[in-house]
C-alpha cells in the first residue's frame, strides 16, 4: 500500500451498510461478516466512494485528533486486514474522486481502526465443491488431508 | 450457451416442471387449501396426500375461506408416492456432486433472474422453482417420507422469500411478541435466548407471532405477520417449558432434533396474524436475576438479524440486506437483559409497549 493506493468494495460478493458511525459488512461468499466502528468505519466509508489513501490521511486528520504521520503508520494495518478477508480489491487504473473534506472544530479521539470478525455463519454454506471436494469420493466428502 | 438460449432454459424448465406436476395431480387426485400469509393469498395444491400434512401443519391458524384469485399458486408433489418422475435436469448435474451450476445454498446459475428463481436441496432431493409472471411455484420432492424434520416448521420459506423480493416484505430469522398496539422484534443469532424470549411470553396477555421466522412488511410503516404457528426448542430448553411437551409434533425425534411444538394446540387465543412494529430488541443473558431494557445500538441490531437471516435464504440477499438495514434505522433498539426468572420478561415487554403506544 502506498498513499496514492486506491481499492474498491469486493461487490457482488461484498455487501455493507454504515448505522450510527458502525460499518456492517458481510462477505456473502465466505460466510464471514464484520464490524467496524469509528475511525475504521469511516475508512470503510471513504473506499466505498473511491478515495485514494491520501485522501483518506487527509479526511481523517481533519476529523480526528491525530497527525497525517501517525495516520498514515496506522492505516496499513486495516487496509491488510480488508484484502486478506477479500472485503476490497486494488482498484487499477482511473483517478481518485474529487473529494472535499471540511476540518471539525471539535475534533475525536483518533483509536487505532479495528475490524472485528466474525465466522459463526461459514457452517451455514456448503463446502465449495470446486477446491475443497476429495476426488476420488467426490462431494460432500472433504479432502484428507493428504493430498 | 448463447444469451437468448440461456433465458430460454428456466422457462422450459418450469414447464417440463409443472407439466410434471400436472400429471401427479391427475394420478392421485388434488388436496388445495388457502392460506392468508403475510398478505399474500396463496393457493396451496397437493398432487396426492403424502405431502400435505407437512406443508400445512404450520399455517392451520392462516386457512383463510376467501374466493378471489390467489397472489400465488404453489403446486407440490414428490415422485414417490406419485409414480411421476422429474423431468431432465438441464444444468450439469451429477448425483451428490456440485458443479460449479450450483451457488453456496444450492441455487441453480442461470436460474434465478428477474422473474425465476430456482434452489435444487441435493441432500434431500428437493427442487423448487418459482415463476414470478405466472405467479406459480413449483416444489418436487424424490419422496415425501425423507423430507428433513425441520420442514414441517417453516414450509414454503423459500418461496416466500423468492416472491417477497420485489415487494416492501421481508422474512426474518427472528421472534416477535405483542398485543393489539404493537409488538417488538427479538433478533439474535441462533442460542441467542430469541425462543426462550418469546415462548416465556405465552403464559402473559402478550400474543404470539413466530420464536424463528417471521416476516416484516417496511411501507407504510413496519408491521410483523406471524408466518407459522409452531416453536422449535433445543431439548436442553425444552426442560424449561415442559408444559409444552405434550404438543410436540415429532416426538420420535432423534437426539440432534429440536423438538417442535405445534403452539396451535396450546394456545391458539394467543396467535396473532400480525402487529405493528414498535422496536428491536436484542436478548442478552445476563447471569442475574431480573430482566430490565437498555438503549440498544443499531449497528449491533443489523449484526444479530442480518448474517442469520441472509444465510438461510438463496437469491436477493443484497435486496434483503437493504430492507434489513431500513428496518434497523426506522424502528428504535433496545437490549433486553434477560435473568433467570423469566416470569419477568413478559411483564418488562407489556410495559414497554404500553408506555410506547400511550
Amino acid at each position: 500500500m502506498n498513499l496514492t493506493s486506491r481499492y474498491r468494495i469486493n461487490s457482488p460478493a461484498v455487501i455493507g451498510e454504515i448505522i450510527d458511525g458502525e460499518a456492517i459488512i458481510i462477505h456473502l461468499d465466505s460466510g464471514a461478516y464484520f464490524s467496524a466502528q469509528g475511525t475504521a468505519a469511516r475508512i470503510w466509508d471513504l473506499i466505498a466512494q473511491g478515495a485514494s489513501m491520501q485522501q483518506v490521511v487527509e479526511a481523517l486528520a481533519g476529523e480526528y485528533d491525530s497527525d497525517s504521520l501517525s495516520i498514515s503508520f496506522a492505516l496499513p494495518a486495516l487496509i491488510n486486514q480488508l484484502l486478506s478477508h477479500e472485503l476490497i480489491v486494488p482498484e487499477e487504473g482511473g483517478t481518485a474522486p474529487q473529494l472535499t473534506f471540511t476540518a471539525s472544530a471539535s475534533k475525536l479521539p483518533f483509536e487505532e481502526p479495528r475490524l472485528e470478525v466474525f465466522r459463526d455463519m461459514q457452517n451455514l454454506l456448503m463446502i465449495d465443491p470446486i477446491h475443497e471436494v476429495d476426488l476420488e469420493r467426490g462431494w460432500p466428502a472433504e479432502p484428507t488431508g493428504n493430498e | 450457451m448463447s444469451d437468448r438460449l440461456a433465458s430460454a432454459a428456466p422457462a422450459a424448465f418450469f414447464q417440463a416442471l409443472d407439466d410434471a406436476y400436472q400429471r401427479a395431480e391427475a394420478n392421485c387426485g388434488v388436496i388445495s387449501t388457502r392460506i392468508k400469509i403475510a398478505n399474500i393469498a396463496v393457493e396451496q395444491r397437493f398432487a396426492g396426500n403424502a405431502l400435505a400434512e407437512t406443508f400445512t401443519r404450520a399455517t392451520h391458524h392462516l386457512v383463510s375461506e376467501a374466493a378471489h384469485e390467489a397472489d400465488l399458486t404453489v403446486c407440490i408433489w414428490d415422485s414417490a408416492s406419485t409414480g411421476v418422475a422429474l423431468p431432465p435436469i438441464p444444468w450439469e448435474y451429477f448425483p451428490d456432486i456440485y458443479t460449479r451450476s450450483y451457488g453456496a445454498q444450492g441455487e441453480i446459475d442461470g436460474y434465478n433472474d428477474q422473474r425465476f428463481g430456482l434452489l435444487h436441496s441435493q441432500w434431500f432431493n428437493q427442487i423448487q422453482m418459482l415463476d414470478r409472471q405466472r405467479k406459480r411455484a413449483i416444489i418436487w420432492v424424490e419422496d415425501a417420507s425423507k423430507l428433513p424434520y425441520w420442514e414441517v416448521a417453516f414450509p414454503l420459506r423459500t418461496i416466500l422469500h423468492l416472491w417477497s423480493r420485489d415487494l416492501p416484505l421481508q422474512l426474518l430469522h427472528a421472534a416477535a411478541v405483542g398485543d393489539a398496539q404493537g409488538g417488538v422484534l427479538i433478533v439474535g443469532r441462533s442460542g441467542s435466548g430469541k425462543s426462550t424470549t418469546a415462548l416465556a411470553c405465552l403464559d402473559s396477555d402478550l400474543l404470539y407471532a413466530g420464536d424463528d421466522y417471521v416476516g416484516v412488511t417496511l411501507a407504510p410503516e413496519a408491521y410483523i405477520h406471524c408466518l407459522y404457528g409452531v416453536a422449535k426448542l433445543v431439548n436442553d430448553n425444552l426442560s424449561r417449558f415442559a408444559e409444552l411437551e405434550p404438543y410436540l409434533i415429532n416426538v420420535n425425534r432423534a437426539d440432534d432434533e429440536k423438538a417442535i411444538i405445534d403452539l396451535q394446540q396450546v394456545v391458539p387465543q394467543r396467535l396473532t396474524s400480525g402487529f405493528r412494529l414498535r422496536a428491536i430488541l436484542m436478548p442478552c443473558i445476563t447471569g442475574g436475576r431480573d430482566t430490565r431494557l437498555s438503549p440498544g445500538k443499531r449497528g449491533a441490531a443489523l449484526l444479530a438479524l442480518a448474517p442469520t437471516t441472509l444465510f438461510q435464504t438463496i437469491a436477493a440477499k443484497p435486496t434483503s440486506f437493504t430492507k434489513l438495514a431500513r428496518l434497523v434505522r426506522e424502528v428504535p433498539v433496545y437490549s433486553l437483559n434477560v435473568g433467570s426468572d423469566l416470569r419477568q420478561i413478559p411483564r418488562v415487554i407489556a410495559e414497554f409497549l404500553k408506555r410506547e403506544t400511550a
